[in-house]
């Protein structure tokens, strides 16, 4: 049995290595982001034989399905962008000169020309050969298991992912949600985002499917979120999930969207940290340190933020595949 | 050591941090009025730090006991996050709250289009957030993601003007940084893989020269010499610099590019001092003697006034490598690297500020058609003198008693008997000479006869915030003894 | 021990059914035909595996929860299917950008 799943690793990694180089010496950038997407596959199940389904959840959720739909909807604008110019004038005009159409213009430089490949790969081996070594004389480490299996009875939580995120390291957690808005506020200064007008689809399975398919993805997000407590799960999973129906109702939209509404939608995505920034200030004020929590309130206060947290990665996921900022920001 | 003091420091860190994400995060949700909020937090961020400096320095006499960590959350390390405060990180976020503060004052003037001053100003606050947070980090991983914070609002501040120019370089830039990042990040899985802890300092007390630390040291320092612009990885530099907003480019070589050199600096003198070797000090260092002369060489034949000071940041940065050898020597000269490259971003960020008021008043930064513009603002030239004096080295300002200091360093290694100790005085003796050669190219023209033409008016904030802070800049000089003894309030260091 | 062998033979007959499906995606000349092979096999090879997979349940709600994952991936591999027909139908076939 054990021989088997030592094969089965064996031909798991052999296919994450052929699939990134495949997707790297791709010309053909469609090809490269559908190898992209199986690579995020072949990588969310590595992370389960490591025993990290945590990761493999988020891996699975945000770097093949969420990036893959960033990716395809940067090549769909990168497409008719070439077109434009191959036509020689443009067939709409931009709404906005310095909009996201300048980023996809720079984007498109020309493929990586053959001489670069030796020196990058020679690169490539000596530095993973170097790594390969360190690693080798590593001992068994068990890292940080035992002091947080100490501190699993105040943490208030039952699962120790959570309780590492959200309570030992919860700053590292804040930076990241801040990450996700920095992000976001890097891609809105860049310009705004044009009216987006309907796409019918045509006969009635699309949208069908979409009014099945969309509350499951709500119910499994917040089961997601909910799980997050005692098994893998949490924020950043079950935000990717309702992430995933927000953009699965952009494509499929069969009247024109209505612009957001500016203020609204700013509160709905600072709502992650500003809440969880809130919760950290009265911690120091009440001096449990900062971004810290009485035990007895360590679990409500840890649900309060992963809601927020899940909203506001959600609502930025979307807005970041809308990409500009919706007219009424700048009202 | 007054026990009230000992007992307000610890809160009053953690208190900072709070306060930078607090006005950050305000801006974000609220921009309609990001730049009031910008500007009375750049107020009280400046105001805090000043507050945290004086309560620091009359808390530590004693260097042994001089560092304050707060544990967030309560929970202490290994199982949490450790906030750190030393001498070394208070001298940084006292240079980053006063170049913070010019750079926000001179931003009311500078964005003053309603729409991008709401999009400016949230993204500004988050990158001075990140830094406070970067020097004030004791954890290896949480150095990584505040890292990320610095540099991904850094990356959207550079595309901020949006032309294709600007992003292009944007993009450039944003590749550059995560490459940095992961290998910096390859390094902590390293260190943790080995040890199983992040905080810094119990690192620092488990770690010793085996086959796990050198590739570490390799991979993080490779990464944040990428994020630093160090010679031979700043390729970078001067397409991000070429087309960011002028607020932006002093910020990013006076702080972001230094933020990083800190952490080089901080690693090597803790984590990975078992592994400096002299033949690992002289490859530095003759990095360093080229970065002197290639960035020297590529300022003087710039065309546009941005890419001089760019190109010069590179050069200038080649002191900070050319005294890695020194340190090696005399141990006590890292804290004259730091005077150094505190008095480099003061008087970098004044130039880059000057710069942007020539560039918005010619509507251009081509040195060959500024001639006009240059003789009309006297005040602005002055600026740019007055911080290229002190970028030169030239006596009584803040450049001199750093390069002085760093000769001294030098000649201190030659007399200890070693030949190539030589080589290192004639860089730094030489790459004064360079620097003064290309800042009298920046500001040559003013000094020719000809038509006078102030072209656009540009406001008071512009005109008179390059000015303050290039005199800051040259009287950082007389700060000197105050932030070398500050700096001795660092434990573990020489 | 009745489980297991079912298991066993279940999952095997649901590997031949994907191979079929990849075998036809390869090499059959058009999108529809090769649409046909893939979405046919799939189907039916999940289901295969699915029911294996079902004997080693530990209890009823896993079983609903594989038949749940079989339901939603049966709907959305239809719904691609249909679309991309589609597209092709409107579009002709896909061009490559080389």
């Amino acid at each position: 049995m054990n021989g088997l799943l030592v094969l089965f690793d064996l031909v798991l990694l052999a296919g994450i290595v052929g699939v990134a180089w495949r997707c790297l010496a791709s010309t053909d950038l469609f090809r490269a982001v559908v190898l992209f997407i199986t690579f995020g596959l072949l990588l969310a199940l590595a992370w389960v034989r490591l025993e990290a389904p945590d990761i493999a959840l988020a891996e699975a959720a945000i770097g093949a399905g969420i990036t893959g739909a960033l990716l395809l909807v940067t090549l769909e604008r990168l497409r008719s962008i070439m077109a434009e110019r191959r036509s020689g004038r443009p067939h709409t005009p931009p709404p906005d000169p310095t909009g996201p159409h300048a980023l996809l213009r720079a984007l498109h430089d020309p493929p990586p020309e053959r001489r670069t490949f030796i020196p990058a790969l020679s690169f490539a081996l000596v530095v993973g050969g170097l790594l390969v070594t360190a690693l080798w004389h590593q001992p068994h480490s068990t890292g940080l298991e035992p002091v947080v299996d100490a501190h699993m009875d105040i943490s208030g939580v039952d699962h120790p992912i959570t309780a590492v995120l959200l309570n030992f390291r919860a700053y590292d957690t804040f930076l990241e949600l801040a990450i996700v808005l920095i992000a976001l506020l890097g891609a809105w200064s860049l310009g705004r985002h044009d009216l987006i007008p309907a796409r019918p689809a045509p006969g009635p399975i699309l949208p069908g499917t979409l009014r099945l398919l969309v509350p499951v993805a709500i119910v499994t997000g917040v089961y997601v979120l909910w799980a997050g407590s005692h098994a893998p799960g949490g924020a950043f999973q079950a935000g990717a999930i309702l992430g995933a129906a927000g953009i699965l109702l952009v494509l499929a939209r069969p009247r024109q969207l209505p612009m957001a509404p500016g203020v609204p939608l700013r509160l709905g995505l600072t709502a992650g940290v500003a809440l969880f920034l809130l919760v950290g200030l009265y911690g120091l004020v009440a001096g449990h340190g900062f971004l810290g929590y009485a035990d007895a309130w360590a679990y409500p206060l840890i649900l309060l933020i992963e809601v927020a947290a899940t909203l506001s990665i959600a609502l930025a996921l979307v807005a970041l595949f809308v990409a500009g900022r919706p007219a009424g920001d700048d009202a | 050591m007054t026990p009230a003091n000992a007992e307000w420091l610890p809160a009053a860190i953690a208190g900072l941090v709070a306060l930078s994400l607090v006005v950050a995060v305000l801006a974000t949700a609220w921009p309609r009025q990001a730049h009031r909020v910008g500007l009375l937090g750049a107020l009280a961020i400046t105001a805090w730090v000043l507050g945290l400096s004086a309560l620091f320095l009359n808390a530590g006499p004693d260097p042994e006991a001089a560092a304050t960590r707060v544990a967030l959350g309560g929970w202490e390390a290994p199982l949490g996050l450790m906030l750190h405060l030393d001498g070394l990180s208070m001298t940084l976020l006292v240079l980053t709250a006063v170049v913070g503060l010019a750079t926000s004052l001179y931003s009311l003037g500078y964005v003053h289009d309603r729409i991008e001053r709401r999009q400016f100003w949230p993204l500004w606050l988050w990158l001075w957030a990140g830094l406070n947070m970067l020097f004030l980090s004791g954890d290896a991983f949480n150095l990584y993601i505040t890292l990320e914070v610095v540099s991904l609002s850094a990356v959207a501040l550079v595309a901020f003007t949006g032309t294709a120019a600007a992003v292009s370089g944007a993009v450039r830039y944003l590749l550059v940084n995560i490459l940095g990042s992961l290998s910096f990040l390859m390094g902590v899985v390293l260190l943790f893989g080995e040890h199983g802890v992040l905080d810094l300092l119990l690192l620092e007390t488990r770690t010793e020269a085996g086959p796990t630390e050198r590739m570490a040291a390799v991979l993080m320092t490779a990464g944040l010499m990428l994020k630093a612009a160090l010679f031979p990885l700043h390729v970078w530099l001067a397409p991000a610099h070429g087309s960011a907003p002028a607020p932006v480019s002093a910020v990013l070589s006076g702080l972001v590019v230094t933020g990083s050199f800190y952490l080089i600096l901080r690693l090597w003198m803790g984590v990975f001092a078992p592994l400096a070797t002299p033949a690992f000090g002289i490859l530095v260092g003759m990095l360093g003697v080229a970065a002197l002369v290639w960035g020297s060489l590529q300022a003087l034949r710039a065309g546009r006034l941005k890419s001089i000071v760019a190109y010069s940041t590179v050069a200038q940065f080649g002191y900070l490598l050319v005294a890695f050898p020194l340190m090696l020597v005399d141990p006590g000269a890292w804290r004259v690297v730091v005077f150094f490259a505190v008095v480099h971003a003061l008087a970098k960020a004044s130039v880059f500020l000057a710069a942007g008021t020539l560039q918005h008043a010619a509507g251009h930064d081509r040195l060959a058609d500024l001639g006009d513009v240059l003789r009309a603002r006297p005040r602005t030239v002055f600026a740019l003198g007055l911080a290229g004096v002190s970028l030169m080295g030239l006596p009584f300002t803040g450049g001199f008693i750093a390069k002085y200091l760093l000769l001294e360093a030098g000649l201190g290694t030659v007399l200890a008997g070693s030949v190539i100790g030589v080589l290192w005085v004639l860089a730094i003796a030489g790459g004064g000479l360079l620097a003064a050669a290309y800042i009298l190219r920046m500001v040559a023209p003013a000094f020719h006869r000809g038509h006078e033409d102030a072209g656009e008016a540009v406001s008071p904030w512009m005109d008179w915030v390059p000015l303050g802070l290039a005199t800051v800049a040259a009287l950082a000089g007389l700060a000197g003894t105050l932030t070398l003894n500050t700096l001795a309030l660092t434990p573990g260091a020489p | 021990m009745i489980a297991n062998t079912l298991t066993v033979l279940l999952l095997l007959a649901g590997l031949v059914f994907f191979a079929a499906g990849t075998a036809g995606l390869l090499r059959f000349p058009d999108v529809y035909s090769r649409l046909h092979a893939l979405t046919k096999a799939d189907n039916v090879g999940l289901g295969l595996v699915v029911l294996g997979l079902m004997f080693q349940a530990s209890g009823p709600a896993d079983i609903l929860k594989l038949l749940l994952i079989w339901l939603l991936v049966l709907a959305a591999g239809t719904t691609a299917a249909h679309m991309v027909a589609q597209r092709t139908w409107t579009h002709g076939e896909f061009e490559s950008d080389r």
